[in-house]
């Protein structure tokens, strides 16, 4: 009797764990701001990303698609994956670092698949403003290939040292620095040693 | 001026205006955002599965109350998931994948990428060309290409009806051989005859 009704309660203690755990993992596929946060604070959260790294999320994405609504897209689904997944961050620089690590892959999704518009505001602003030599080298950086143009990037705007562009990118920081020397290489053969390249990686 | 100073001078031409930042924040804030607001099919799925779950473990509790209940982790397959040869792209999509035998120009780096494990890329880069090439299962043009294009020309290569676009010569051909859908894509353009000896090389 003793050992049936133990046997019993360890069965009703299981079961109510069991049962807990499922009804949390429905409440959180079902509800919103399941994560405790209110509507509120998730918008002034965006607000604050926005604000902090937009500008960086957004030329980066600029620098793979040439095309300001794409770039645009890449930067609010890039937020939006922030407020989903609500990773935890170290600093404002790993923050950051995840976000272009998460604009890149975006960006590289629809280059796959050829969701790319052919407008470069950017050309035509340059144009417009007939700085030349701004002109000619967004060209030489434009007509490099993709993975030669983001560590470009990373590396010239963002001012990041190998082994972290390497982090964002998911790549080993060999791979980086070969793909920084190709992409100078060929920017060199471009711009004929026009403009200082600054060769300390 | 330095290439960084130009670069960056360049980029500071990119910026989030005022107009955008409204329009993203309305977007992401707006009740109908996936992030809030009315749950999703899957999410609704995922909820009725927890109600079947727990109904078939209260039936089957008392049958099992001795044993451990473990919940396997949640596994998710990378969409983008590079590989370091075409052996190892065919692992990771499931089907033979094989380097193209023939290229119209010497190829100084290539590239093996896995799409959602479902879709084969192989990218291969010259000193100022470049060719795409893509295997996936089925028959549909896998090749990501939307552009309109000037020219099309139905040509016959080992009996497989391959369609080549372009804008004067051809830049693109997308074919099947009835099980697997192939594209192959270039930066530049060749007649119909070259391109019937590409596809014909492909495995």
């Amino acid at each position: 009797m003793e050992l049936c009704l133990k046997q019993t309660a360890g069965f009703a203690r299981t079961a109510g764990e069991l049962w807990k755990a499922l009804l949390r993992f429905a409440a959180k596929s079902v509800l919103p701001f399941s994560s405790g946060e209110s509507r509120e604070a998730l918008n002034q959260r965006a607000e604050e990303i926005l604000d902090r790294h937009g500008n960086n999320i957004l030329r980066f994405a600029y620098s793979y698609l040439h095309n300001m609504s794409d770039a645009e897209e890449v930067l609010q689904d890039t937020l939006l994956q922030l407020l989903r997944k609500a990773p935890a961050f170290e600093n404002s620089s790993h923050e950051k670092a995840w976000l272009l690590r998460v604009a890149a892959n975006l960006c590289k999704n629809r280059i796959s698949y050829n969701r790319i518009r052919r407008t470069d505001e950017l050309d035509d602003t340059l144009a417009a403003e007939e700085q030349e030599d701004l002109s000619f080298v967004w060209e030489a950086v434009k007509s490099l290939p993709e993975q030669y143009r983001e560590v470009i990037h990373l590396f010239y705007y963002e001012g990041y040292p190998a082994a972290r562009i390497a982090e964002i990118l998911g790549r080993n920081e060999a791979t980086v620095r070969s793909h920084l020397h190709r992409g100078r290489e060929k920017l060199r053969e471009v711009l004929k040693e026009a403009y200082d390249f600054e060769e300390t990686v | 001026m330095t290439l960084r100073k130009r670069y960056e001078v360049i980029m500071e031409h990119i910026t989030v205006t005022d107009e955008m930042r409204r329009r993203i924040l309305a977007n992401i804030q707006s009740p109908a955002s996936p992030r809030c607001g009315r749950p999703t099919v899957r999410k609704m799925l995922a909820a009725a599965a927890c109600l079947v779950l727990i109904l078939a473990g209260a039936a089957l509790l008392p049958r099992s109350f001795t044993e451990e209940t473990v919940i396997p982790p949640v596994q998710t397959t990378p969409e983008l998931t590079e590989c370091a040869s075409a052996g190892e792209l065919s692992g990771a999509v499931g089907f033979p994948v094989s380097d193209l035998p023939v290229l119209p120009f010497e190829a100084t780096e290539v590239s093996y990428l896995s799409l959602w494990g479902e879709l084969a890329q192989i990218q291969y880069l010259g000193a100022e060309e470049q060719a795409v090439f893509r295997k996936s299962a089925g028959t549909g043009d896998n090749s990501g290409d939307y552009n309109r294009y000037e020219t099309a020309k139905e040509i016959s290569v080992r009996g497989n009806t391959v369609t080549l676009k372009g804008n004067g010569g051809y830049c693109l051909a997308v074919w099947s051989d009835g099980t697997y859908a192939y594209s192959l894509s270039l930066s530049f353009e060749l007649p119909a005859e070259q391109w019937s000896e590409l596809v014909a090389a492909v495995r």
